[in-house]
């Protein structure tokens, strides 16, 4: 029997904390993803770039400095992406 | 590969998410509801006594004072402000549009003078139909009854032509009162409490 494999940029539990997180939000911070994440602020930056550069969320900055704001956002390629990886996670166990 | 429990990951992410959302905006229902349940007692009373037609301009000071009031209290509350759920994106984009409806209506119609035909009736309808979905996204029974009631007021206000139309003021005034300041203190008392 033939398992599709995981996509690797999802199984990696901080990003799939990440994309768990956005996927059920219009957008988020990143003090809030940090808050929900319990990541620390080094981590989640690299997480959110390797995400961005995957196409699966978009990172809008404001400001600079300490008073900089970012907000991320999960695209229609991320959305589709989550459903595949919990499709093929959910096939895991049905067979 | 990593080891760890994907579901279970994405589930206690989720879980935590959906306790964090719960939609804001009931805050500034009030503020809303005061300043047009003020400005159109004021516009009706100085209608009644002046018959000036300035009189019919005062809904004006609803956005002139109310977008200042508004910016200042989404200022103090920005810091604590991390997200945003789609409902509540929704709720925004919904009030967005009633406010552009209301300002533009408000001077198209009081340009072409059928202002006292339909303004009134079709805000307090749309102050309403926001209150319901307000009141749905936040999962809030009292903000959608009043919404529902509030867009009812607003539906029968219509029927106050001729020399009636004066009244649909009072209705307007109704409207704000159960769609906006009752649900609006409501939610406020409700949030005090920790429901």
């Amino acid at each position: 029997m033939e398992f599709k494999d995981l996509d690797p940029i999802l199984h990696n539990e901080l990003r799939l904390k990440i994309m768990a997180a956005l996927d059920s939000l219009d957008n988020a911070d990143f003090a809030y993803l940090k808050s929900v994440t319990k990541a620390t602020s080094g981590n989640l930056s690299v997480q959110l770039t390797n995400l961005e550069e995957a196409g699966y969320i978009k990172v809008t900055k404001s400001g600079e400095g300490r008073g900089s704001h970012t907000v991320c956002r999960i695209t229609p390629r991320g959305i589709r992406a989550m459903k595949d990886y919990q499709r093929t996670l959910m096939q895991y166990f049905s067979k | 590969m990593e080891q760890f429990d994907a579901l279970e990951v994405i589930a206690r992410t989720r879980g935590k998410v959906d306790l964090d959302s719960v939609p804001t905006g009931g805050k500034l229902f009030p503020l809303w509801g005061w300043l047009a349940a003020i400005v159109y007692s004021l516009e009706f009373l100085l209608w009644q006594l002046l018959h000036q037609e300035w009189c019919l301009w005062l809904w004006v000071l609803i956005p002139a004072v109310g977008i200042p009031l508004m910016i200042l209290s989404i200022r103090k509350d920005r810091d604590r402000t991390h997200m945003r759920t789609r409902e509540s994106r929704l709720v925004l984009d919904y009030w967005i549009f009633a406010a552009c409806v209301f300002g533009l209506g408000g001077f198209l119609f009081g340009f072409t003078g059928v202002y006292e035909v339909v303004e009134n009736p079709l805000m307090a309808l749309l102050v309403g139909v926001g209150a319901f979905i307000t009141g749905g996204a936040m999962r809030f029974r009292p903000m959608i009854v009043g919404g529902l009631v509030g867009a009812a007021i607003g539906v029968c206000s219509f029927a106050l032509q001729g020399d009636l139309w004066v009244w649909q003021m009072l209705a307007f005034v109704a409207s704000a009162a159960v769609a906006l300041i009752i649900p609006g203190h409501l939610y406020q008392k409700s949030v005090k409490d920790g429901i």
